[in-house]
């Protein structure tokens, strides 16, 4: 028997995975801000997610329990890179620099993740928020017959 | 309990044909249900039997539910006793390293906790309610 008490939890609990995700890849654009080569021998390039909405039916269905429980949710279904080309900077002292000298730096402009940051931490405490919000409603609901 | 509920009721049934017998169809009835029977025995209640109708219609229904309740609330019971178990394995997993959302965890062990007061709650009205019925004078 699968109960749903608190209203919209499995919505939002969907929501803060993604919005975990989306803090990863910000953090990891953060910590790459400099690095001129990645794993496979290119410049870093700034990573972005894609939100989908899903919908998803609970599980452990039982019988009688039916679609107003289908509940639709977030998930993160593409991480991709921003194709921007980086600043060039002249350094060939640098061992990633080409034959003219020159250093392609990543294409991440920290001051704009940390907006990013901003954004997508309010988000996860919106989430949260709604939450408590909706465990209160709960609660509450319960105090009628005290 | 439908097919009782469905039957014509016995005042139209003896308006409709009079050339049925009133005794009969009270028989008929009183087979079917406890009140009918413990009412339909009596001389007087057999010759206007439109005043039996009402009665046959409650009382089937009252039977039904009475076994359903227990059953429902074992299953309410079943499904707490679930929640805490998903909120225990949630928490396990992430002290354990396996999963890293604490979010997660911290949602379901709110969940378990919520659907353990509402059971809690109807814990206590039952036992009021079993209390109150106790203290009622004979």
């Amino acid at each position: 028997m699968s109960m749903n008490l608190i209203p919209g939890i499995e919505s939002t609990g969907s929501a803060l995975s993604a919005e975990k995700i989306r803090l990863e890849i910000i953090a990891q654009n953060i910590a790459n801000s400099n690095t001129t080569q990645d794993a496979s021998g290119n410049v870093y390039k700034r990573k972005e997610v894609a939100f989908e909405e899903f919908i998803k039916t609970p599980e452990r269905r039982t019988p009688g329990y039916v679609d107003e429980n289908l509940y639709q949710g977030v998930r993160v279904t593409d991480v991709y890179d921003d194709q921007t080309p980086g600043r060039m900077i002249f350094n060939p002292g640098h061992p990633h620099a080409n034959e003219d000298g020159m250093v392609e730096m990543p294409n991440v402009d920290v001051s704009r993740e940390m907006i990013d940051l901003i954004s997508a931490s309010r988000a996860y405490e919106a989430n949260l928020t709604v939450v408590k919000t909706s465990r209160r409603m709960a609660q509450q609901a319960m105090s009628i017959g005290k | 309990m439908n097919e009782i509920s469905s039957l014509p009721s016995l005042s139209d049934l003896l308006t409709q044909n009079p050339n049925l017998q009133a005794n009969q169809q009270l028989d008929r009835f009183a087979s079917n249900s406890e009140i009918g029977q413990s009412f339909g025995t009596s001389e007087s209640q057999r010759t206007n039997g439109v005043e039996f109708v009402p009665i046959d219609k409650t009382s089937p229904t009252d039977r039904v539910t009475a076994p359903g309740f227990s059953n429902m609330f074992e299953n309410f019971i079943k499904g707490v006793d679930q929640k805490k178990k998903i909120s225990a394995r949630e928490t396990q997993d992430l002290i354990l390293g396996r999963s890293d959302n604490i979010h997660e965890a911290v949602v379901k062990s709110q969940e378990a906790g919520v659907a353990f007061n509402l059971m809690i709650e109807v814990r206590n009205k039952l036992v009021e309610s079993y209390k109150e019925l106790m203290r009622m004078q004979v």
